[in-house]
């Protein structure tokens, strides 16, 4: 089992590592965001921002045949619309509303925290691919999630047991499994629910059984399945749709302004005796993404129609709470931050994982230059592990220093990211090994370390009105950068100890018998 | 996430820890008696299951559930640390429990 649990980790293990750590980002994906465009903040309420975006669509999408709005809550701050553009294409248009004044953003363009979801399961390559290679990292890390629980003799003996500062493996082994053993229900969910979200991806012949036929299409629990019938004619004569207005009112009454309330405005069919208008209702504090609750109005008429019947099964509903838990939408503020360091205690797996890997190969490298695996994999290590936490410092930092007008500049910020990680992949191919991974992880804490002072600099007054209200968001991510720099500048000292230990290069790892001779 | 719920679970891990000879030794530096053994075991799987109770109390069976094993897991790492690098520290984050229980 160990030969299995050893190459399952490391075949895939950088991809593993990316998908871990900008997964874990993912839990604030729209603090993030909050973060990277603080032009936009938060006023109002949800119902208001809707009667403010329901207005602006009636001017800017009048002959649109669909509609979605997605409206601000405790999270986010902007309203943002999407809508078909006309003529029967698969265009859309988008626009991101200032919630109190129902007008564009003057903001600065970004992905912001929809960079790190969209990359965590597409990693930036062209669809399909991006999704299958995620999904076989996903199998491959349950398939080492498995073997690892079998070869690990020591299960519960080494419980809660870290022996740092020994030489050698024994550290590294014991932090390895510690992380492991502790958040085990966490990565067994997490990568299962993973394999799960796209199973229709990967199992195609089990379709059947996620969306059952005959039944009611699901409301609206994908977005990506739910519009594709709605493709108007155009030869259709057009049939005014009824205003939004009094629908806001009875939503309204029915759920309230503010709080849990309506999350999302889906607008079907305009324009022909079909259009439907859905509500949907914040989730809240519930694991399975489906069963939303819903209020559903006719297009034409105005009059209220019954809620959808829930499609699907057993399967369905696993799968809906598998995604949910995945999501973790549900968490409060203090759950999703146990995610959060959750999801870092994975990162910190698959991170020692990859390094052992090479550590416990080192002494059997004779002769004077390593293998050019091992050097490859030691390389590969050092640009993932420390180069990847750096090229998003160089992301935010981009976010920062980008001029806001640029063009395209939310594009331009992901350049900058890439061109960050390949400019540390080449470093860690130029430099000695040692010294590369210090200097890389050296430099992403002095980047982590001093982002908030770039944010006191760059957009002194937004991090002053954050102060002055409390904004969780902007100021949580000013510490989270404060404790990332932290991380990685602890890396980076225990690497230099390590260096010290051991100051001519290999053998990396000292054998016990050695290891106690050389003790005092 | 519910203090009281994570208090419990942190007390019931480091009961557990406290019931297996390496950590026992490296708190109290002596042996470990088999009795007290059996004690701790007892005490820090009562510990966990309340903690359960007290999670599944704040935020219902489903996200109880989820937040529960959440707990535990930070709990263990941070009682990990502590043994690992303050071993005598182990009961600092007790006190809080103290303080919570006694308002």
């Amino acid at each position: 089992m160990t030969w299995l649990h050893t190459w399952t980790g490391l075949l895939l293990g950088w991809v593993l590592f990316a998908i871990f750590l900008t997964g874990t980002a993912t839990y604030f994906r729209w603090e993030i965001t909050q973060w990277m465009q603080p032009e936009v903040r938060r006023t109002g309420t949800p119902l208001a921002a809707a009667q403010a975006a329901a207005e602006r669509l009636a001017t800017v999408a009048t002959d649109s045949p669909q509609w979605f709005v997605d409206l601000p809550d405790e999270r986010t701050a902007a309203t943002n619309l999407l809508w078909r553009a006309p003529g029967g294409g698969r265009r859309f248009e988008r626009e991101t509303l200032d919630p109190a004044t129902g007008s564009p953003v003057v903001a600065r363009d970004t992905r912001g925290g929809e960079f790190f979801y969209r990359f965590h399961f597409q990693l930036q390559l062209p669809h399909p691919w991006g999704r299958y290679l995620a999904g076989v990292a996903a199998m491959f890390m349950f398939v080492a999630l498995i073997t690892g629980v079998v070869a690990h003799r020591r299960f519960f003996a080494d419980f809660f047991t870290f022996r740092a500062g020994r030489p050698g493996l024994r550290s590294w082994l014991d932090f390895h499994n510690v992380t492991a053993v502790l958040a085990l229900p966490f990565y067994f969910m997490i990568t299962y629910s993973a394999l799960v979200i796209f199973i229709a991806m990967y199992m195609p012949w089990g379709r059947q059984i996620l969306a059952e036929p005959g039944t009611a299409p699901r409301a609206g629990a994908t977005r990506s399945e739910a519009p594709r019938h709605a493709r108007p004619e155009t030869d259709r004569t057009w049939i005014a749709p009824a205003p939004l207005a009094p629908m806001l009112d009875a939503v309204e009454r029915a759920w309230g302004a503010d709080g849990r309330t309506v999350k999302r405005i889906d607008v079907a069919e305009r324009g022909t005796e079909r259009c439907v208008i859905t509500f949907t209702r914040h989730g809240g504090a519930q694991v399975s993404i489906g069963a939303r609750e819903q209020l559903r109005f006719d297009g034409v008429t105005g009059a209220a129609l019954d809620p959808l019947p829930v499609a699907g099964g057993l399967g369905t509903a696993t799968h809906d709470v598998l995604y949910g838990l995945h999501l973790a939408r549900f968490a409060g503020p203090a759950l999703r931050w146990l995610f959060f360091v959750m999801g870092l205690l994975g990162t910190a797996l698959v991170g020692t994982g990859l390094v052992m890997w090479t550590l416990k190969r080192r002494p059997q490298q004779t002769g004077a230059r390593l293998s050019f695996g091992h050097g490859l994999v030691e390389r590969l290590n050092i640009a993932t592990i420390a180069g990847l936490p750096l090229a998003i410092a160089v992301l935010f930092w981009a976010n920062r220093l980008l001029p806001v007008d640029l063009a395209g500049r939310g594009d331009r910020e992901v350049d900058c990211f890439l061109i960050a990680w390949a400019v540390a992949l080449i470093h860690a191919l130029a430099r000695p090994v040692m010294p590369a991974w210090r200097e890389q992880l050296r430099l992403g804490a002095a980047l982590f370390l001093l982002l908030p002072a770039l944010d006191a600099l760059t957009t002194g007054e937004h991090l002053r009105a954050a102060l002055l209200q409390r904004n969780g968001a902007h100021l949580g991510f000013d510490a989270a950068m404060l404790g990332c720099g932290g991380l990685l500048l602890l890396a980076a000292r225990r690497l230099g100890r390590q260096a010290l230990a051991q100051p001519s290069a290999p053998p990396l790892i000292v054998s016990p018998e050695a290891a106690k001779e050389t003790a005092p | 996430m519910n203090p009281f719920a994570s208090l419990l679970a942190y007390a019931g891990l480091a009961s557990l820890a406290l019931a297996m000879d390496r950590h026992h030794r490296a708190v109290f530096a002596r042996e470990l008696a088999p009795q007290l053994r059996t004690a701790l075991r007892i005490a820090g799987w009562s510990l966990l299951v309340l903690s359960g109770g007290a999670a599944w109390r704040a935020h219902g069976a489903a996200i109880g559930a989820v937040s529960w094993l959440a707990t535990i897991a930070s709990a263990g790492f941070m009682l990990t640390l502590l043994l690992t690098y303050r071993p005598r520290f182990w009961v600092a984050p007790l006190a809080l429990l103290v303080l919570l229980a006694g308002r």
